[in-house]
């Protein structure tokens, strides 16, 4: 199949990288939950509700990330939604340095985060908390 | 005021950043929970 030139050019450095976008009929773990669509790259994979529609878009000339994924849409189909997968390549910068980076737009200020499991990963952490974007902007 | 979940993880060669943003909303949280445990990091080729 051949890709949209935004999913060819996606991933800085590696023009055969491979986007891909696969229906998976049964969701993990929790039951009610919708069926959901497998989306890829060479570098993550993720389950996310068919609700929820996207496509890899290229970097801001001036970002720090090498490849972005930006899906938008419902989970539930009540809650508008916005899902979005970065990469850049690692340079020693610690996990938790970096969720203090990422976690000083939540309104609780930057935090370390808790370590999960993530398959395939060196190392995982996660926040979560609430985030106010301002009027016009979702 | 919207909940914001993210993920940092790190591959083999690269940092991996997911973030799901909801506006709070309980019935959505098994659907952010069943996302987040489904992220892969360097996942086999699936070659059609």
């Amino acid at each position: 199949m051949q890709l949209p030139a935004t999913c060819r050019s996606a991933h800085r450095g590696d023009p055969h990288t491979r986007t891909r976008n696969i229906r998976v009929a049964t969701p993990l773990g929790f039951p009610g939950v919708s069926p959901v669509r497998r989306h890829a790259t060479s570098s993550w994979a993720l389950e996310l509700p068919e609700g929820m529609l996207g496509r890899a878009v290229d970097p801001a000339p001036d970002s720090p990330y090498a490849s972005m994924w930006i899906l938008r849409g419902w989970l539930h189909d009540t809650a508008p939604s916005t899902a979005v997968v970065t990469t850049r390549p690692r340079k020693g910068v610690t996990l938790r340095s970096e969720a203090r980076r990422l976690s000083a737009i939540l309104l609780d200020g930057p935090m370390d985060g808790d370590g999960i499991d993530v398959e395939g990963a060196r190392g995982a952490r996660r926040i979560d908390g609430l985030v106010d974007l301002g009027e016009g902007v979702s | 005021m919207d909940r914001l979940a993210l993920v940092i993880a790190a591959g083999r060669t690269e940092l991996v950043m997911l973030s799901i943003r909801t506006r709070p909303a309980d019935e959505a949280a098994a659907e952010v929970e069943t996302a987040i445990r489904s992220l892969r990091l360097d996942p086999p080729i699936i070659r059609a």
